[in-house]
């Protein structure tokens, strides 16, 4: 009520004075500006597009007989209230958002939701809970391969649309970028980067790019298809890139048929119908999106959507084969507790939080040592030489998980890094570690001699570590709480 | 004249079609709106703005800044506007909504006095 109090009293300042008529508009475009909690980029695209509205409406109010004041009073008073106006922008752009919540569920559950894809893959028999995936995720180590043989000449004034031109201009590869997405992120295309080298690969580019724009949803990063590189947000990207699952429904039509004495076709129905209107309804191509498609054919419910969309699907199947069997009210007559999709506890959120900083603090370092590699014919001993340098921030090198019990937060074993002809599987070879991270006997941040960086269970980092291409690998492991 | 909760439900329906001919700016798009139906569907600021963000977000819609060309007045130099046109995502949003917007008008046809259409079958 307040800021609408605001709002006319704005108004009303137009209509009293008519030599202020200029710096009212601008008097309008600032509250309403206050008002339009959204990113700033929006903030200044909206408030020059109402600016030219103003200005071209004012201009016809005043062709069609009206004097400068009235037209401008009569323009802005067709805006409306400027907190109704913010308030429509901001249910516009809630679409986005609430795709962006449920990616934030995703990303929360991240190395829980890889590691579920790994097992819904290997899954022989599907079950209601557990689908059979056609297509997984293409791997990154192959497009990590073809960005490394991408190199170029970077200078430090070189801007970001400099240098992706420049990445085009190789002829090895077609680059696609949405200017505007990417602004969305932070990052400023015309402004100087400040990456130099003689030779500096387009992968190298890529991770410093998503580095410093490291946004859980909202974040730079890329895709290679084929020789398409595309750079975009994350976000866009989790829209866009779909699994196709098959689930075995079954077990639910039968607990259906026997419960409720329906026809095989009505509870074939049901299932699709109820998982059409409770999960995200605006996706569904049945719904007339175009983000997620549902068929059911003999016994079998095909899939194709995003992962987050996939581990609520099995959710409701899940529930649909437990509901028809078990009573669903109290023995008072109560309804029971619902059974609540799980949603990541406060230690589990912290706990991803932290080990998202580990691999980016990871990511820095590897970008780090690869520019020593280039500059230095040195071997490099410490990562305190990479702070000297200015290759690295002071501070870079502690853990997000705090020192480890022996006071050392890295290791890194940099001749592995540095040893480029090493032999056997690069992206199999750890060449670094989050020691706190290990101390704390949870997952830990790896990095790998081809640069990828894996959260994993220390079960399986002893068993990588144990692996012949890790043979030469011996790392001081501080001792496990 | 149609009810301003009508022209909020097919808002994006007359938008994707005006920019279905050529790229149009906000103001231009409402001023064509009106034209088209003889003034009798106005898209307020407050209904057109916020939805060609919305489209624009959706990726139904593309956007690019351009100068203010024609103008005369010394003091809008550098005055940009932004410009809109149907992405192929858009454009195939459109076909949707104009095919689903047909078979529910011939379902309706079917329920109304004086007319001896048939239902959609």
């Amino acid at each position: 009520m307040k800021l609408r109090e605001r709002t006319r009293s704005v108004v009303n300042a137009a209509r009293s004075s008519s030599d202020e008529a200029p710096a009212t508009v601008d008097s309008w475009l600032d509250l309403f500006d206050r008002l339009l909690n959204l990113p700033h980029a929006h903030k200044i695209a909206i408030r020059e597009e109402l600016r030219s509205h103003l200005t071209d409406r004012v201009r016809d109010l005043m062709l069609a007989g009206l004097d400068r004041d009235l037209a401008m009073r009569q323009a802005i008073s067709e805006l409306g209230e400027a907190a109704d106006l913010a308030e429509q922008f901001r249910s516009a752009n809630r679409y986005p958002r609430r795709r962006m919540i449920m990616n934030g569920a995703f990303i929360g559950f991240g190395a829980a939701a890889i590691i579920t894809a790994a097992a819904i893959i290997s899954t022989p028999q599907p079950s209601p809970g557990s689908p059979a995936v056609f297509e997984a995720p293409a791997a990154r180590a192959a497009a990590v391969d073809t960005l490394n043989s991408v190199t170029l000449r970077v200078s430090p004034e070189m801007s970001a649309r400099q240098i992706i031109k420049a990445i085009a201009d190789t002829d090895q590869l077609a680059v696609s970028v949405d200017w505007n997405s990417i602004a969305e992120a932070g990052m400023k295309p015309d402004e100087p980067v400040g990456i130099s080298g003689e030779r500096v690969t387009a992968y190298q580019i890529l991770t410093e790019f998503s580095n410093r724009y490291d946004d859980a949803w909202n974040g730079i990063d890329w895709r290679l298809e084929g020789k398409l590189l595309t750079i975009d947000r994350k976000v866009v990207f989790s829209m866009r890139e779909r699994i196709l699952a098959c689930y075995d429904i079954e077990p639910v039509i039968e607990k259906m048929l026997d419960h409720y004495h329906v026809s095989y076709e009505w509870a074939t129905a049901e299932i699709g119908s109820v998982i059409q209107e409770l999960i995200e309804p605006d996706q569904w191509q049945a719904n007339g999106g175009d983000l997620a498609q549902l068929r059911i054919v003999s016994g079998r419910m095909f899939v194709n959507a995003p992962l987050r969309t996939h581990e609520k699907v099995a959710w409701v199947l899940q529930e649909l084969s437990r509901g028809s069997a078990e009573p669903m009210s109290g023995a008072q007559g109560h309804a029971s507790e619902p059974n609540v999709m799980p949603q990541p506890t406060d230690e589990e959120r912290a706990h991803h939080a932290m080990s998202q900083l580990a691999m980016s603090q990871l990511r820095n370092i590897h970008m780090a040592v690869q520019i020593w590699g280039q500059a230095n014919e040195a071997p490099l001993t410490s990562i305190q030489q990479l702070i000297e340098g200015g290759m690295l921030k002071p501070g870079a090198e502690k853990s997000a998980a705090g020192p480890a019990p022996d006071g050392r937060d890295y290791w890194i074993d940099f001749d592995a890094i540095l040893k480029s002809d090493a032999e056997g599987d690069w992206a199999k070879r750890v060449v670094g570690i989050d020691r706190a991270m290990f101390a704390q006997g949870k997952e830990v941040a790896v990095l790998f001699l081809d640069g990828h960086i894996e959260l994993m269970p220390i079960t399986k980092l002893h068993t990588l570590l144990v692996s012949p291409v890790n043979q030469g690998v011996k790392p001081d492991l501080p001792s496990l709480k | 004249m149609p009810t301003s909760d009508f022209v909020r439900q097919h808002a994006d329906l007359l938008v994707l079609s005006v920019l279905a001919d050529r790229p149009l700016y906000g103001y231009a798009i409402s001023k064509e709106v009106a034209a088209r139906t003889d003034g009798k569907i106005r898209l307020t600021p407050g209904v057109l703005y916020p939805l060609l963000h919305k489209l624009e977000v959706q990726k139904l819609l593309v956007a690019s800044w351009d100068e203010v060309k024609s103008d005369t007045n010394v003091s809008e130099a550098g005055r940009k506007r932004k410009w809109y046109r149907l992405s192929a995502k858009g454009r195939k949003k459109l076909e949707q909504r104009i095919a689903s917007h047909r078979s529910y008008q011939r379902l309706l046809e079917a329920f109304l006095p004086g007319t001896d259409s048939e239902p959609a079958t």
